[in-house]
């Protein structure tokens, strides 16, 4: 199968696996409200009057079946209205609008950060096996997955940023996506087109407002890349060791070629492949767990609106994250798959 | 060379370990923490003039505005940004919450003779932000808008003693009903500059009522040339009741204007160079949300933040800190303990069976597990909550000294507040001797409920759970945290919840926002949930609805809260205190307990930084 059919397959059927998402999350909300929806939007009710709840209750269908109810749902999911969100007492595709682009671009950064930092710090441990690197990384792995995320934030916080600035280096800010103060000058921080300040930032050709970003980036990214780079410097290392226990490598360097050459030409595409599994599935989890690190760097992002929702019983937001995530998950899946295909041919699309 | 290793990583973990147990107090301790109170009310004072200058001041918040359009927001980190961009025809007196004085008006409005029209002159050469002039037209439309719209959760119900307007918010709403209310005349302009305001009855709060935003005055040009194509007149069609564009942007008059506002991160206000009044020092005023505590606190102490808010558990961290000044002041803000008088609507009512078994958790009950639905219908029961109360340790241990005592549903210091009416005390006898006297001497089951998260409500809870079952071998107490939307709020609405914590904070600075809430069997919020009725309290209010004798509204409300004290239908908790903390460079700061803030800053015109 050629890549692009097997691209279109994948995403044919996507529809059946998110129809089956939008039935679990609107069951478990018709469950979570007890059969009535209608109570979300009942936010103020020593003001409403039983009348006007009825009102409510006859405009958005509350009192149909709940299949009805869940066609109603869907069709307005497919043409964009994902409803209201009453925790922020806005439409749900402006709160996506606003926040999605902050939470993607800290993932990314925070993806960009694991990856580069974690496969390097794998092949260094594989190829330095019960030195004193191997010996280091293991500690930094375990650092990444034992230390809580908040905590470790709340150390960089407090050391790179607030001791730090009173020593006279303030480059790392306390929080935001970036410096209020710059923004007032520098407009593509806030009126930019797409939300992805490092993207409106260039297209403006605004470098200060563009280093801005990025140093308000960092904190938070690397708070939010510590755990996922432990993780895929210890399956980097796993995966390391065996390939380099395999026959091919031997015969490599048995033709002469350098350790170099062994290194980054042969062994290290192979021990790519299981890696490439746990960074898909790592990206779906850090668009998910960012709620600690949004609320610490005041960061506008999904997990804080997400977190919010749950304990407003926001039932528009909840589902409408959770489709949202599920479609990430999905789409991550799909570009791991095919990057198997490109990392090995012998891989067959099917 | 292993062994050397070991003691490497140990010094690494037990170094990071020492990390987290650093604080960051400084060195020297300069705070101030000298509460400031309302100026005499009888003595109106002068703001002070700041000079201008060309800064930016920066306030940390956990809020953010709900929406900007006065006719729909109601809530406090809304009202901070609106008192900023907005103005009403009459407002405060700088700290004075006694003292309106005239805003937009040019002068106090003149009354009729029936009490029933005021007539405002209009300040003249007032600009809107969007560069119209204000004129009468605009008061009538803004005051008619708010009526018409009539959000169920905004405050469009402060106005109803406009005429017509108490009809018309109880309609549907449909085009018949608003013409209805438009040919009551309620807003009538009579040349560019005069506008007169009709009410249905005699009404000694409606001064206060046009002081809250809700009365703001809005462009109507502005509204109108920014109205979606299916909106009539200008306003949302029947049944709907947002307006998109106002939600997100503003036209006001105020001596800021919204420069921008990027969700869920800040809120950034600039100096209006055509304000009619005088200039505030501050350029800008940016409001940046940031929820977590500590990053406000490092983003004060660096300087990043010229104030933040601080919750009152939280005031030990910032008491001492160099170069942070902290002011205190009692607010409006009451809290209390309401006692249901019936269980589910009690047992008549048709949905007590589907009610009673939902909800049989919460269920009020004797001591052998029968369910009494008029369990607190019981004046007994009543007096013995009202008196096994802790009021000492709540306002001392609780609240951390951060509140005072209540003596009834009003705060210390506004208009109606009687010093002389007695404080409800703890008295374990009297509340045993109650218990005997009861319809349940042998004891009881109860639950009292909160909503989780609350810290405060939850050790209240504790308190009283603790002091209860001390009476008696036979009282059980259940405290429940119940999640807020999901149970809290339909078990609330069902009256399904026995005993139950909430707080309550002035709309307008009047006695009857306070005791009518309470008490009044119709007109009352609070009242209602609790399905308290006093024929003779009803009767008083509605006949202080329409008193204007100053003299007589006093004597009137202080009768009106011995009443409703006299039944033992709350328990009065506490009048909690504003808590405010900023950098020592910042001037101008005064307390009035009728700003919006969470706590806040209600007037940042008044600010300046030196």
């Amino acid at each position: 199968m050629k890549l692009w059919q097997y691209i279109l397959r994948r995403l044919i059927l996507l529809v059946p696996v998110m129809l089956g998402i939008t039935l679990i999350t609107f069951s478990l909300a018709w469950f979570a409200t007890g059969g009535h929806l209608e109570n979300q939007y009942l936010t103020n009710i020593d003001k409403l009057s039983e009348e006007r709840i009825q009102r409510i209750v006859d405009q958005y269908g509350f009192d149909e079946p709940w299949y009805v109810q869940y066609g109603s749902y869907l069709k307005n999911l497919l043409s964009g209205d994902w409803g209201y969100s009453t925790s922020v007492n806005r439409p749900v595709t402006d709160v996506l609008g606003d926040l999605f682009p902050a939470s993607i671009e800290l993932s990314v950064t925070a993806m960009i950060f694991s990856v580069i930092i974690g496969i390097p710090l794998g092949i260094l441990s594989a190829t330095h096996r019960d030195r004193p690197t191997d010996h280091i990384t293991r500690f930094l792995a375990l650092s990444g997955v034992s230390i809580p995320v908040f905590w470790l934030a709340l150390l960089l916080q407090l050391y790179l940023s607030f001791y730090l600035g009173k020593q006279g280096f303030d480059f790392f800010p306390l929080l935001g996506r970036y410096d209020p103060l710059v923004a007032i000058n520098h407009p593509s921080l806030t009126q930019g087109p797409t939300g992805f300040l490092l993207i409106d930032t260039l297209l403006a050709g605004d470098g200060i407002a563009f280093m801005d970003v990025v140093r308000h980036l960092i904190l938070p990214a690397f708070t939010l890349a510590f755990s996922t780079l432990a993780i895929i410097s210890r399956m980097m290392r796993a995966s390391m060791l065996e390939v380099m226990g395999l026959d091919f490598i031997r015969t490599a360097r048995a033709k002469g070629l350098d350790e170099k050459t062994v290194i980054n030409k042969h062994a290290r595409r192979n021990a790519l492949i299981p890696t490439v599994t746990v960074i898909g599935l790592s990206f779906g989890g850090l668009i998910n767990g960012v709620v600690l690190t949004e609320t610490i760097f005041a960061w506008p992002g999904l997990g804080r609106w997400s977190t919010r929702a749950i304990a407003f019983l926001d039932v528009a937001a909840i589902m409408s994250f959770v489709v949202l995530t599920a479609l990430i998950y999905v789409l991550a899946n799909l570009i791991v798959d095919v990057l198997y295909a490109v990392l090995d041919p012998r891989v067959r699309l099917e | 060379m292993k062994s050397r290793l070991s003691i490497l990583i140990v010094t690494l973990f037990v170094g990071m370990a020492l990390a987290g147990c650093a604080t960051n107090d400084d060195t020297t301790p300069t705070g101030t923490t000298e509460p400031t109170n309302p100026t005499d009310p009888t003595e109106p004072t002068e703001p002070t003039v700041p000079v201008v200058t060309d800064k930016t001041y920066v306030h940390q918040t956990i809020g953010e505005p709900e929406s900007l359009d006065p006719a729909y927001d109601y809530e406090t980190a809304g009202g901070t940004v609106l008192q900023q961009v907005y103005e009403t025809l009459v407002f405060y007196n700088g700290p004075s919450a006694d003292i309106l004085v005239p805003r937009l008006a040019a002068e106090m409005p003149t009354l009729s003779d029936d009490g029933l029209t005021y007539t405002f002159k209009i300040r003249e050469g007032v600009k809107f932000h969007n560069g119209d002039t204000l004129d009468a037209a605009d008061v009538k439309f803004s005051l008619d808008r708010i009526v018409l719209m009539n959000d169920p959760d905004g405050p469009a119900w402060i106005y109803g003693p406009l005429k017509g307007a108490d009809t018309y918010m109880a309609s549907d709403g449909t085009a018949a009903d608003r013409a209805a209310y438009l040919a009551e005349g309620a807003l009538t302009v009579v040349d560019d500059m005069t506008v007169t305001m009709t009410l249905s009855m005699v009404d000694p709060s409606f001064l206060s009522r046009l002081a809250y935003q809700g009365a703001s005055v809005v462009s109507m040009d502005g509204v109108c040339a920014n109205a979606p194509s299916n909106f009539v007149d200008c306003l949302p069609p029947p049944g709907e009741t947002r307006h998109p564009w106002m939600d997100e942007h503003e036209v006001g008059t105020g001596p800021y204007l919204v420069e921008s506002w990027v969700r869920d991160q800040t809120i950034t206000l600039l100096r209006f160079d055509d304000y009619w009044g005088n200039e505030p020092a501050l350029k800008r005023v940016i409001i940046q949300k940031v929820e977590d505590f500590n990053a406000r606190l490092l983003s004060l102490q660096s300087g990043a933040a010229n104030s933040i808010y601080v919750p009152v558990d939280h005031a030990a961290d910032v008491v001492g800190l160099s170069g942070v000044e902290i002011v205190e002041s009692p607010s409006w803000t009451v809290s209390f303990l309401g006692l249901n008088q019936e269980w589910c609507h009690g047992p008549d009512d048709e949905g007590y069976a589907s009610c009673s078994s939902q909800y049989a958790a919460y269920a009020p009950k004797g001591k052998d597990g029968t369910v009494d639905p008029l369990f607190f219908s019981d004046p007994k029961m009543r007096e013995l909550m009202v008196l096994a109360f802790d009021y000492d340790t709540y306002i001392d241990e609780i609240l951390e000294g951060h509140g005072k005592r209540l003596n009834g549903p009003l705060p210390e210091g506004i208009f109606g507040w009687d010093s002389t009416i007695p404080y409800p005390e703890q008295d374990l006898d009297g509340a045993k001797a109650a218990l005997a006297a009861s319809n349940h001497p042998d004891g009881f089951e109860l639950t009292i409920a909160y909503n989780s998260g609350n810290t405060v409500r939850e050790k209240t809870a504790q308190l009283f759970k603790q002091t209860l079952e001390s009476l008696s071998d036979g009282i059980t107490v259940t405290v429940s945290a119940l999640d807020f939307s999901s149970a809290y709020l339909p078990a609330t609405r069902a009256a399904a919840v026995p005993v139950f914590y909430l707080g309550w904070a002035p709309d307008y600075a009047f006695p009857d926002n306070y005791v009518v809430t309470f008490a009044h069997s119709e007109k009352g919020i609070y009242s209602k949930r609790i399905e308290y009725k006093n024929d003779a309290l009803d009767t008083l209010l509605n006949d202080l609805g329409s008193e204007t004798d100053p003299a007589k509204l006093e004597k009137g409300y202080s009768d009106a809260v011995k009443l409703l004290n006299a039944d033992n239908a709350f328990v009065w908790l506490g009048q909690l205190a504003d808590y405010h903390v900023h950098r020592d460079n910042v001037e101008g700061y005064y307390y009035n307990p009728m700003y919006s803030g969470n706590p806040g800053i209600g007037d940042y015109a008044a600010l300046s930084l030196s």
